[in-house]
């Protein structure tokens, strides 16, 4: 076998792609490095060959990686356990078993014996607009009511902290390669679990932005061949109502007036039918994994 | 010579490992090497039949290669013109040892602080031009169906082919001209020419195994065929990242508006030790 995964005829394997453009529903902190006393958010500085140069805010796909495989480690199982736990899958020491909801599909790895590549890649991220991050004062306060002054230790430390700004638009990528339905029922669960979760300290959560007709702004693609156009928003672009604008005319190309795309060996439902989608997906890995 | 130009539009951050590197340090190349472009694109062959993605195995067990065939050599993928590019340098915590799971551990007795932290470069661009050329013009026209296909893309990343040229055909003359490719270093130097505005990266090709010259335009191509390469032998070239003034005179493969230095493909080929 050139692939080294087991055989299944009864589950074919397929492509899978999520597209959405996130909003950010309050402030947001993706730590980058801490300088004295102020915790940097991450930048990404682009530059052109003829010396423009733009910064952005940035959500790395790693880090939605990780709290994705997260979501999958903590789902609760029937059994009153937690998902990683029944199937001993962690971080970093993961099963790298191809059966597993969670190796199967974000990779697994025990080091020098076993690989398993993961087929789920994640990608987007740099915020739309150019709005630059905010520095907030914090302190960490004693939980102390009556405070006796003279002890060191428990004055508040201040510091700051930059945060990405409420309303930063950012689109955002996963890429299932080669995976069957049933896999792709463990993404989706963990796609949906965890843009509340994304962000790190409090606040946490991110949304699905909407159009202005209150459409979600979120393509599912299954297919064998990629067809129509990918709703992909440049790094470079600034203008959120272009953003927007573009990411519902790649979608919808070249069947403008539907939110469900069907031709040979390509399936793409847009904006309510694909939230509606990836939740049957989610509810599919509800009852056939953790509810089993 | 024939040549295609293929638009790449990456959809995520990559990470092009320069190496060697440093294991605390995951440095990236600006660019696509000519190694990963040519996996990238067999993968593309392989998703375009209908057939799985190959796996990797673990290093130590000597998996095998699949990347195009020596006929169609890949020449690596560099940002359009015009277009925005940058390399993202950021912090990332990692595991120092694997077989522990205090990563995702919501109850944690005692902590042993078990990561070290690294530097990781990624490569985040709007557009990338490829090019892949060949001796003959058969063949080339299989690219044209990789077009809509997306896979990963080096060690992190992800990217789509938006769109494949038309094959066109480069003639052999000596200009004075901006590479569009990288240059190996070895022809600048052999050229005696003092040439500024380049920036210089060690990079590696693939060592091919018996005859590169195949009858069939589709085996190990469109087939799951391992590449007949058994390692790779490294190579140090200089890239062009700007408009120089003083432009280096060599051999090019050229139309005037594309010129694909004659070095490279005897390098890539095989056909001279630098």
């Amino acid at each position: 076998m050139a692939t080294g995964l087991p055989e299944d005829k009864k589950n074919p394997r397929l492509h899978f792609d999520i597209y959405a453009i996130l909003e950010g529903s309050q402030e947001l902190y993706f730590g980058h490095e801490v300088q004295v006393n102020v915790n940097l958010v991450e930048i990404v500085k682009l530059s052109t060959k003829d010396g423009k140069s733009l910064e952005k805010c940035y959500i790395s796909p790693t880090k939605r990686r990780g709290v994705e495989r997260r979501c999958l480690i903590w789902a609760p199982v029937k059994s009153g356990v937690l998902l990683g736990d029944q199937q001993k899958c962690g971080i970093p020491e993961t099963c790298a078993l191809p059966t597993c909801p969670i190796c199967a599909t974000y990779g697994g790895l025990i080091a020098g014996k076993k690989t398993l590549i993961g087929r789920v890649t994640h990608g987007g991220g740099v915020a739309v607009q150019d709005l630059y991050p905010v520095e907030k004062q914090r302190a960490m306060h004693p939980a102390i009511l009556s405070n006796d002054m003279t002890k060191k230790e428990e004055k508040p430390t201040p510091f700051k902290r930059e945060y990405n700004q409420p309303g930063l638009l950012y689109p955002i990528y996963d890429h299932a390669l080669s995976v069957t339905d049933m896999e792709f029922a463990s993404v989706a669960y963990a796609f949906l679990d965890a843009l509340p979760r994304i962000g790190s300290g409090n606040p946490k959560g991110i949304a699905i932005a909407e159009a202005d007709d209150n459409m979600p702004l979120l393509v599912v693609d299954r297919y064998l061949v990629p067809r129509g156009k990918r709703p992909i928003i440049s790094p470079s672009v600034t203008n959120p109502e272009r953003a927007i604008q573009d990411f519902i005319r790649l979608a919808r190309t070249p069947e403008a007036n539907t939110n469900h795309i069907q031709s040979s060996h390509f399936e793409r439902w847009i904006g309510d039918a694909a939230l509606e989608k990836l939740q049957e997906y989610s509810s599919n890995f509800v009852d056939n994994v953790l509810q089993a | 010579m024939y040549c295609l130009k293929l638009t790449i539009q990456p959809t995520a951050a990559m990470t092009f490992r320069i190496l060697p590197g440093s294991i605390l340090n995951i440095a990236t190349y600006p660019f696509v090497p000519p190694t990963t472009l040519s996996g990238f694109l067999r993968r593309l062959g392989m998703m375009s039949v209908g057939l799985e993605l190959p796996e990797t195995r673990v290093n130590n067990a000597d998996p095998p290669i699949y990347v195009l065939p020596p006929r169609y050599l890949a020449l690596g993928a560099y940002p359009t013109v015009g277009t925005w590019s940058g390399v993202h340098r950021t912090y990332r915590k990692g595991m120092r040892e694997f077989n522990h799971d205090s990563f995702s551990r919501l109850y944690q007795d005692e902590n042993k602080a078990n990561f070290q932290l690294h530097t990781w470069e990624y490569f985040i661009a709007e557009e990338l031009e490829g090019y892949v050329i060949a001796e003959f013009a058969e063949g080339l026209e299989h690219f044209q169906d990789l077009e809509g296909y997306g896979c990963k893309f080096g060690k992190e990343g992800f990217a789509i082919v938006t769109e494949v040229s038309e094959v066109f055909k480069l003639e052999r003359q000596t200009v004075e001209a901006h590479p569009s490719t990288l240059l190996p270093m070895e022809a600048l130097l052999n050229s005696g020419q003092f040439v500024g505005g380049c920036d210089i990266y060690n990079l590696y090709r693939y060592q091919w195994t018996g005859n590169i010259q195949t009858n069939s335009d589709q085996a190990g191509f469109l087939d799951q065929t391992p590449t007949a390469a058994d390692g790779f032998v490294p190579f140090v070239a200089a890239y062009f990242p700007k408009e120089t003034s003083h432009l280096p005179e060599l051999d090019y493969y050229t139309n005037k508006e594309i010129n694909i230095p004659v070095a490279l493909v005897n390098l890539l080929r095989g056909e001279v030790h630098a």
